[in-house]
């Protein structure tokens, strides 16, 4: 039990030792430092949101509203005052409270679209690129018309075109699910008890949906169907990345090594292809989280996206808008709305963006001294 | 280091060349003492990390960061007079290379233009090198024909040629340049010359190659296209780079048996920089040894294959693989140049290893006439 | 002594697809037709130049490519031997040559034979830094050949590697490290352990010396032999580097444009080489004695592209010999004697 526990800690040695020259190389780039540090106060923001904002009511994502002053009648925003730390938007909603629980959303739009876009253009550009031929031609130009699309404009029509309510049949799902799995699988050449497992759990499940079909019912909020609609429309980018690299793995020598000594095609993808064709997508993906949280802010800002009173920055901007170029009122009157959340964003893509530099100045000499 | 030759075209004293990266300090060159004789054919040799190509480079003086020549002298003669190149500026180097000093790189395709032409390529360094040349030639070619037409003065032609040996910066002559028409002569011309320098290339079907692009050419044809663009402006000093390493042995025999009667016709040098014994053997007159960043020994060819001194190119010359023999091998590895054994480099390895060559870098000493050795075996002996 | 290979006109093709409809329009002839056989425990020398197929030739023999014509018969009695060349002069398509076939052609083993037949052959490549997976472990590295087999698990795995590592000349210490912490030489040692992992009969090593420094070639050699006798090995050393093939290698054939040319004992092929495209071969070699200098170039011309050959003998536009009969008629390799075998016209008519 010892040995394999001092195996498995050599074993991480080497990694070990791969990480800390990677963050020394990252500690030496002042631009680096600043885009973690900045990351570092937005995930401490989010993390310690429930005390920095303690939440009233159910949802902890509906912003309060302070009944006192709308009692009264105002429904404009009120600039800082001693209760409202920011100040109050459209319908009195606290902009402190909207802003640090919308760092909560923010990081969850960003990394579940980025996740979700990630994994199908990983199996489609990952398809393409092994097997080539007409599925790989097949599975492109697919990928060529969805990229043909404005991504504004589609992920707009898609947001508008998914159902708020879904009924779906879970037990299909499941279903389909394995069956897909054992074809792949079975394709793959790979080991047959997977797959003999996954076509037993697929004709049980086949069977379990014909005697007990399992409804249940989905509703989908605005903020989850603009997520879907940003996954439909940013995967294709990762595809076609993915696939370019995996020609390139694929034409290794020790791909054909890893043949000759009698690896099936899933081991070798599992094992070989992925691991080395992995670093351009995470560059891309840590780049592209900072511009997923803002096509998602304007998707809320032109309507579309979280209903109002969610605690989502782009939400709280979309309230603030009419209230930008009022005139024959002081300048600061309004300023407080757009500004904070606005400058928010700003910071968090900024901080993104910066992260995705350093990780691609690091991992491209690690790419290189190999 | 060595005593005065008069003959010298190239002469590198103590050069010292750090490489500055994020695993430390590579101590690539530590103090190198080379000379090119004229009319002659040096071979530098060397295995894989010996600095061997890094010496050739910074003879260009196109080292580049995070490498930094920190001491020494690089002199090449110069109209009689030797010039210190590491002291010289920009627009005297680039005048230099390519006319009096080229190179020749390992991989040619790697090295030619894959968007141009081979004539275009050619014709680059003829107009960045010789254009007073070919436009005096074209004058003269006008000039008789339009004596024998008898007419006098110039023609426009004439006087746009004119104009751009006398004031090729002025604004007028830029402008008269782009006019394709009178520049057809001049184009000719470049056409002609490249033409003869890829027939002294023994390319068959010149013009029909001038026309090909370099992905349409095989190796052997490419590296020959790259000798022409180095020798097209007769430079007194070729630099060849392990320019046969990738080509396959026919091939090979070819180029180097070019190369060498181009060196002789042209009583010009050669720096054959290469780690294959058998092509030092087979056409360099004298050899250099280098081992870990320095010189370990220099002899004339017959010499050192005879009577090799340094226990370094003893080792060497007895591990190349002869049949009905055990493989000899030399025992331990090259040593990483980030932090190099003190004293000689080698003495980790070496069988004649003594208490001194721990501690003190033996320097070049001439132990016979021409022959000269860096290793404690020897010192004292002139 | 028994044959572990026997190829009978082996053929590889690699299509040039052309047009909208991607057709094939024409083949580089890779590998045109090879016949000869490998004995058990030798070291079987192929020698060529670029564009000549020796690589080609060795990954078919292993169905890392799979061949488009011909057989390759692996461990093949003598008597199976002797019916194979009656029965393919006399009735090519018979059932018991199908049946035999079967039973030892590689070039039709699939599934389970296929898989197994990985065990017992296997490649070593000329660059060991592009052969090995830059993100793998050394140990999963020398591993994979027995977990992708399943012919290991635990800790009996983590055992073998160990000791074919001491074999090749490394350590445990070396197990937990990334391959490119390591030097050219002890790459390809890794490789050679990744080979020797399933303890297979035969290796092709593909120019496996090229990539690394002289003083370290003589090592990798010594390895080769010492463990070719520990381990009963044979090998297809195939090379451009002649002087090496001459020390190690037990019989030497000559490659030129996907045909075999010359064939015959080290000893007697660099003594004695017959076919002109040989002799011009081993004359090209710089020899390091300045005092056997060469004043012309043995060979003339470039090495043709395998895509359209000329007719008759490939070798006819570069020859020195040629004769009207060159350009007709392919010559067959023929026994000169001394197991020595050429396929040229000149020769046969001297």
């Amino acid at each position: 039990m010892s040995s394999r526990w001092s195996e498995f800690k050599a074993s991480l040695e080497p990694k070990v030792k791969e990480w800390k020259f990677m963050l020394k190389r990252l500690s030496e780039s002042p631009l680096s430092i600043a885009g973690v540090a900045i990351l570092s106060a937005f995930v401490v923001i989010a993390v310690f949101a429930p005390i920095l904002a303690p939440p009233q009511g159910d949802d902890p994502f509906m912003i309060p509203r302070d009944w006192r002053i709308l009692r009264v009648g105002v429904l404009e925003p009120i600039p800082p005052t001693q209760d409202h730390i920011f100040g109050t938007i459209e319908n009195q909603y606290d902009l402190y409270y909207g802003c640090i629980w919308g760092t909560i959303t923010a990081f969850r739009i960003g990394i579940l679209v980025v996740a979700g876009a990630l994994l199908i253009g990983l199996l489609i550009g990952m398809g393409a690129g092994y097997y080539g031929g007409i599925t790989g031609e097949a599975l492109m130009r697919f990928t060529d018309i969805i990229i043909a699309f404005p991504g504004l404009v589609l992920s707009m029509a898609l947001t508008i075109a998914l159902p708020n309510v879904m009924q779906v049949n879970l037990s299909l799902f499941i279903c389909v699910f394995f069956a897909l799995l054992s074809l792949t699988v079975l394709i793959l050449r790979g080991n047959p008890r997977i797959t003999a497992i996954s076509g037993a759990l697929f004709v049980i499940t086949l069977l379990s949906y014909l005697y007990f079909p399992l409804m249940v019912n989905m509703s989908i909020t605005n903020l989850d169907k603009v997520m879907v609609a940003l996954v439909l429309v940013g995967w294709p980018g990762y595809a076609r990345v993915i696939r370019g690299e995996v020609l390139r793995v694929r034409s290794e020598d020790y791909i054909e090594a890893a043949r000759a000594s009698g690896c099936s095609d899933l081991r070798i993808i599992m094992k070989h292809i992925i691991p080395n064709s992995v670093y351009p997508v995470l560059i891309m993906a840590s780049l592209d989280t900072g511009a997923i949280v803002l096509s998602a802010a304007a998707l809320s800002f032109l309507g579309l996206g979280a209903d109002q009173g969610y605690a989502d920055w782009g939400q709280i901007i979309n309230m603030s808008q009419h209230w930008i170029g009022v005139t024959n009122v002081p300048l600061t009157e309004y300023l407080h709305a757009f500004l904070i959340p606005g400058f928010l964003i700003f910071m968090f893509v900024l901080a993104w963006n910066l992260l995705g530099d350093a990780v691609r100045d690091v991992l491209d000499p690690m790419i290189r001294r190999r | 280091m060595t005593t005065v030759q008069e003959e010298a075209l190239l002469r590198i004293e103590d050069l010292v060349l750090r490489f500055y990266t994020y695993e430390g300090i590579v101590e690539a060159l530590d103090g190198v003492n080379l000379n090119v004789l004229e009319n002659e054919t040096l071979g530098l040799v060397g295995e894989t990390g010996c600095g061997k190509s890094v010496t050739s480079l910074a003879t260009m003086v196109v080292v580049v960061s995070p490498g930094k020549i920190e001491k020494g002298r690089i002199l090449l003669k110069n109209r009689d007079k030797m010039t210190n190149l590491l002291k010289q500026d920009d627009a005297f180097l680039r005048i230099i290379r390519g006319s009096y000093l080229s190179m020749v790189f390992q991989e040619p395709r790697a090295y030619l233009n894959p968007v141009y032409t081979v004539r275009d390529q050619i014709a680059e360094v003829l107009v960045v090198h010789k254009r007073k040349e070919l436009l005096q030639t074209v004058l003269e070619s006008l000039r008789t024909g339009r004596k024998e037409e008898g007419l006098k003065g110039s023609s426009f032609e004439m006087k746009t040629y004119e104009r751009m040996l006398e004031k090729p910066n002025s604004f007028v002559t830029k402008i008269l340049c782009k006019v394709p028409r009178s520049q057809r002569r001049l184009n000719e011309e470049v056409r002609k010359e490249v033409i003869r320098i890829l027939m002294e290339m023994e390319i068959p079907d010149p013009d029909r190659v001038a026309e090909m692009y370099p992905h349409e050419l095989s190796g052997g044809m490419a590296q020959r296209v790259v000798i022409a663009m180095a020798l097209v402006c007769n430079p007194t000093l070729l630099i060849a780079d392990e320019p046969t390493t990738n080509l396959d042995v026919t091939i090979q025999a070819q180029i180097l048996n070019l190369v060498k009667r181009l060196q002789e016709r042209s009583k010009s040098s050669v720096l054959y920089v290469t780690h294959d014994l058998g092509v030092v053997a087979q056409i360099c007159d004298r050899v250099a040894v280098m081992y870990a960043g320095s010189i370990v020994e220099t002899a004339n060819v017959f010499d050192l294959f005879k009577k090799p001194s340094h226990p370094y190119t003893k080792a060497l010359l007895e591990s190349i693989p002869r049949p009905g023999k055990e493989f000899k091998s030399i025992p331990g590895t090259v040593p990483g140049l980030i932090d190099p054994p003190k004293g000689c480099r080698f003495h980790d390895r070496c069988a004649y290893a003594m208490e001194i060559c721990r501690k003190m870098k033996p320097p070049l000493t001439e132990i016979e006439k021409k022959h000269f050795v860096a290793c404690h075996l020897y010192g004292g002996k002139k | 002594m028994s044959s572990l290979l026997y190829l009978r006109g082996l053929k590889k093709y690699y299509p040039i697809l052309g047009g909208i409809l991607k057709r094939t329009v024409a083949d580089v002839r890779a590998v045109d037709g090879v016949t000869f056989n490998i004995e058990k425990n030798e070291c079987f020398g192929l020698v060529g130049e670029s564009g000549c197929g020796k690589t080609t030739l060795g990954k078919t023999i292993i169905r890392l490519l799979n061949p488009n014509g011909g057989s390759a018969y692996f461990k093949p009695p003598p008597e199976v031997i002797e019916e194979i060349e009656k029965i393919e002069k006399s009735d090519p398509r018979s059932r018991r040559l199908r049946h035999l076939r079967e039973q030892y052609d590689l070039a039709v083993f699939h599934g389970a034979r296929l898989r197994f037949l990985r065990r017992k052959m296997q490649i070593v490549y000329q660059d060991p830094t592009t052969s090995l997976d830059p993100r793998m472990l050394v140990k999963d590295i020398v591993a994979e050949p027995l977990v992708a087999q399943g012919l290991s698990r635990g800790s009996e795995t983590k055992k073998k590697i160990v000791e074919i590592l001491e074999k090749v000349g490394l350590s445990e210490t070396h197990l937990y490290r990334y391959p490119h912490e390591f030097s050219g030489g002890q790459r390809q040692r890794i490789a050679v352990a990744r080979a020797l992992v399933t303890q297979p009969e035969f290796i092709v090593l593909d120019e496996p010396t090229s990539s690394v420094d002289v003083s370290v070639r003589a090592q990798l050699l010594n390895l080769f032999q010492d463990l070719q006798k520990e381990f009963n090995l044979t090998y297809m050393f195939v090379s451009h580097d002649l002087s090496v093939v001459e020390c190690i290698s037990h019989r030497v054939a000559v490659m030129y444009l996907g045909k075999i040319v010359e064939l015959a004992p080290t000893e007697e092929i660099f003594r004695n080489p017959l076919h002109p495209y040989a002799k011009a071969l081993f004359a090209s070699i710089p020899i390091p004695d300045p005092t056997k200098r060469k004043e012309q170039p043995p060979l003339l011309g470039e090495v043709p592209s395998p895509v359209n050959p000329p007719p008759g003998c490939r070798f006819n536009p570069r020859c020195p010999l040629t004769m009207d009969v060159c350009r007709k008629v392919e010559p067959k390799l023929i026994d000169v004697g001394h197991s020595h075998f050429v396929a040229c016209h000149a020769v046969k008519s001297l």
